[in-house]
């Protein structure tokens, strides 16, 4: 009856593809290949073994099989790839190998009364073998899915990882996308300019293939970019690290301030102590030998008293412009003056020291007379501390030693420069005369004496005055400093 | 020049599978058959039996313990295979009862025969296909039209083994130059005659030509038997009358969807397993 066994054969697949098709274990196909093999045939056991011969599935559940008696069999089917029944004792033991493509999964043993049908043999290597692949996929997927996951953690930990660092990374593909950012790259890195700034680093890995040092400065933030060239596959790309260092570049302004601070009060004791020490003296000895003094010995005397106090009063006075200064106290006391009258002024108060330092003074002027609306007490201190570092810095062994002060009027404005052809400053350091307790010669050998402020005050008093302050010099040739006022006072 | 219908007259001159044959093949293709029938109808040719018995004991097959009775070797070696062994029987005396007057290296082609059905089986096994015995049989018949051509005229077969042998070209090519019916024609006329299975037929239609039944229920056993084929006549070239370079069809490997690479894997299998086949070889 041909055409019932056909339907049996199509009632048996499909109940079996269901079965496997809610298979979600291997298991749980075997479970499915008992099942059906129970309705193809009446067994009175059936055992499932694996590659290495281990029982893996057994029913009844309590059947205890000598495996090893069919070893010789078992091992035969194996290898020959063959589907078998063998009469052993009083019982057909049929051998169903598990086979998908070149792999053994199994066998499949099953006790029978009596000799199997052609039908029932046939129906038995089939399912046997589409059980095999179906596990064998199950056994694969799973494989990808465990390997997944593990890929999946693994990944994830990384993350992690890179998550915590201080720094921001990114990752630059070739095409210069970011093919990777740190989450304190997503949290910190949208710094206006930053993003640019780092690809155009990285582009430069990528281009020449070795490591890259960037900078960059953005509203008082500054940033480092390190980035390094990574294989990928057959691309390169560049890791690239970003640093924010703002507070270490500020630590380390604060600590140099903290330097120069200890080295101020240092530097400031000496230059108090001078003009005290000569006070002192002269008058000690003034007390001492009154009667003994000549008048004329007595008038020398107590002028350099007099000349000493007037420069502890000016040390003083600067002192306390820059506390005002600090404070941003420092206030203007403008009216209508002549700039030319204030300068001629100053040249004169240091004539006397100039000619005892072998310094020539000069000054010339482009009008007779400019007014403009300024502090005439500031400016002329100005004046006077630039005309004074020209004669303090001059070289002391130099014939011709000479501070030119000149004056000219321009449209709004009148431009005072002050040139000597004294020892000059360093190209990288005409910022930083500017900066308070600045001194070009840091060594603490107070060759030649100041506070450090003078130049600091001077531009700020400039500043106020809405005028500039600025610097040309060659070191070793000379020094010339140009100051620009406006005439009608700030803007 | 011969046309292939003064052939197929010649054709009723041909051995038929006698009846116990016949039978065989159709108790083995019985869902209901049981192993005790399939036997019976064996035992009813005592120098069948004795020789099915003699290569299911066979180095080939490499049973742990002696089969004594043909009942056994049909449960353990399935009826499948018991069936291939009496169709083996059966050609050889075939192949070697025809005509004495050819001068063709009968015992080659069977060389070939033999390898072939080997191989076949081989590669199913290979590639998972579960009922690799029938690639066996298939294997075994596939160029059954050159016993028929052999049988027939003897005189065209040695003009085509001259013809390959000197100018190193295949078989097919030779019969394209003769201009005589193909040996794929001829076998698929004798296996219609024969009353062989469909798959059968078409293997040995098809086994030079995979693409004639690509859409057919037996693609995969015809495109098998065709790869093998072409790998055992390079392997032995002459030994099926056929020199040169055999074409492997792209079809054959599509169908079956393997690579290059498979075939060197069979190569090697098929190595091991023709060692064992020696049995098969000396009926």
């Amino acid at each position: 009856m041909p055409n019932s066994s056909e339907n049996k054969i199509v009632t048996l697949f499909s109940g079996f593809i269901m079965e496997l098709n809610n298979a979600e274990s291997a298991d749980e196909i075997l479970d499915a290949l008992l099942r059906i093999i129970r309705k193809v045939v009446n067994f009175k056991w059936i055992v499932i073994i694996d590659e290495n011969k281990s029982v893996v599935k057994r029913h009844p559940k309590d059947f205890d099989v000598e495996i090893r008696k069919f070893d010789e069999l078992v091992d035969w089917a194996l290898s020959n790839r063959s589907h078998s029944f063998y009469p052993v004792d009083e019982e057909i033991v049929g051998l169903l190998p598990m086979i998908k493509g070149d792999h053994v999964l199994g066998m499949i043993l099953v006790g029978l009364e009596e000799e199997p049908k052609v039908e029932e043999i046939d129906a038995m290597r089939v399912f046997s073998f589409l059980s095999a692949t179906v596990a064998e996929n199950v056994r694969l997927l799973e494989e990808v899915v465990s390997k997944n996951r593990l890929i999946e953690e693994t990944m994830n930990y990384l993350h992690s990882i890179l998550d915590t660092f201080p720094e921001m990374v990114i990752v630059v593909s070739e095409e210069g996308e970011i093919v990777y950012m740190n989450r304190r790259f997503v949290e910190e890195g949208d710094v206006e300019g930053l993003r640019e700034k780092a690809l155009d680093v990285a582009k430069q890995v990528i281009d020449t293939k070795v490591r890259r040092i960037g900078e960059y400065e953005s509203n008082g933030q500054f940033f480092s970019i390190v980035a390094e060239p990574l294989k990928y596959r057959n691309t390169y790309q560049a890791v690239t690290t970003i640093m924010n260092v703002t507070s270490t570049k500020e630590l380390e302004r604060l600590k140099e301030l903290d330097r120069m601070k200890t080295e101020f009060v240092a530097n400031i004791s000496h230059e108090l102590r001078t003009p005290l020490a000569a006070i002192k003296a002269y008058s000690e000895t003034i007390l001492d030998s009154l009667e003994m003094l000549d008048p004329d010995t007595l008038k020398d005397f107590m002028d350099t008293i007099h000349k000493q106090s007037l420069h502890l009063e000016n040390l003083l006075n600067e002192l306390l412009d820059f506390s005002r200064l600090e404070q941003k106290a420092l206030k203007l006391e403008k009216e209508e003056s002549d700039i030319v009258a204030i300068a001629k002024d100053a040249v004169e108060s240091l004539r006397e020291k100039a000619e005892n330092n072998g310094v020539r003074l000069e000054f010339e002027s482009s009008d007779e007379e400019i007014k403009a609306l300024v502090d005439p007490k500031r400016i002329r201190q100005v004046l006077v501390n630039l005309i004074d570092n020209g004669i303090k810095f001059s070289k002391k062994d130099a014939e011709d030693k000479f501070v030119k002060v000149r004056i000219e009027k321009k449209e709004d404005s009148v431009l005072i420069s002050v040139e000597d052809n004294g020892l000059g400053i360093p190209k990288d350091k005409f910022d930083k005369i500017f900066d308070k307790f600045y001194r070009v010669d840091q060594s603490l050998t107070y060759e030649i004496s100041g506070t450090g402020l003078g130049l600091t005050v001077a531009k700020e008093i400039v500043e106020l005055h809405g005028g500039r302050i600025w610097v040309e010099s060659e070191e070793g040739v000379g020094t010339t400093f140009y100051v620009e006022i406006p005439l009608k006072g700030e803007d | 020049m011969v046309t292939i219908d003064k052939l197929i007259e010649k054709i009723e001159e041909l051995p038929t599978p006698d009846f116990i044959v016949q039978k065989i093949m159709t108790v083995a293709s019985d869902p209901n058959a049981s192993a005790k029938e399939l036997a019976n109808v064996i035992m009813m040719d005592a120098s069948l039996s004795s020789k099915v018995l003699k290569l299911a004991n066979s180095a080939y097959y490499g049973i742990p313990r002696k089969i004594t009775v043909l009942n056994e070797a049909i449960m353990i070696l399935g009826f499948k295979t018991v069936r291939n062994l009496a169709m083996s029987i059966f050609t050889y005396s075939s192949l070697f009862a025809g005509s004495s007057e050819s001068k063709i290296d009968r015992k080659r082609l069977w060389k070939h025969f033999i390898y072939v059905a080997v191989g076949s089986e081989t590669l199913g096994e290979l590639l998972g296909y579960p009922v690799k015995e029938e690639l066996f049989i298939n294997g075994l018949l596939h160029d059954i039209g050159k016993i028929a051509l052999d049988v027939m005229s003897p005189k065209i077969m040695e003009t085509i083994y001259d013809i390959t042998s000197k100018k190193n070209i295949t078989f097919s090519k030779a019969e394209d130059l003769l201009n005589v019916p193909p040996h794929t024609v001829i076998g698929g006329k004798i296996s219609e005659r024969w009353g062989l299975p469909d798959v059968i037929t078409q293997t040995i239609e098809g086994h030079h030509n995979p693409k004639m039944f690509i859409d057919s229920l037996n693609a995969e056993v015809v495109a098998m038997v065709h790869v093998v084929d072409v790998v055992v006549n390079l392997m032995f070239p002459g030994d099926s009358l056929s020199f040169g370079k055999p074409n492997l069809s792209p079809d054959a490997l599509n169908i079956l969807s393997i690579r290059p690479r498979m075939i060197r894997k069979f190569i090697d299998k098929f190595k091991e397993k023709a060692k064992k086949a020696r049995e098969f070889l000396e009926m």
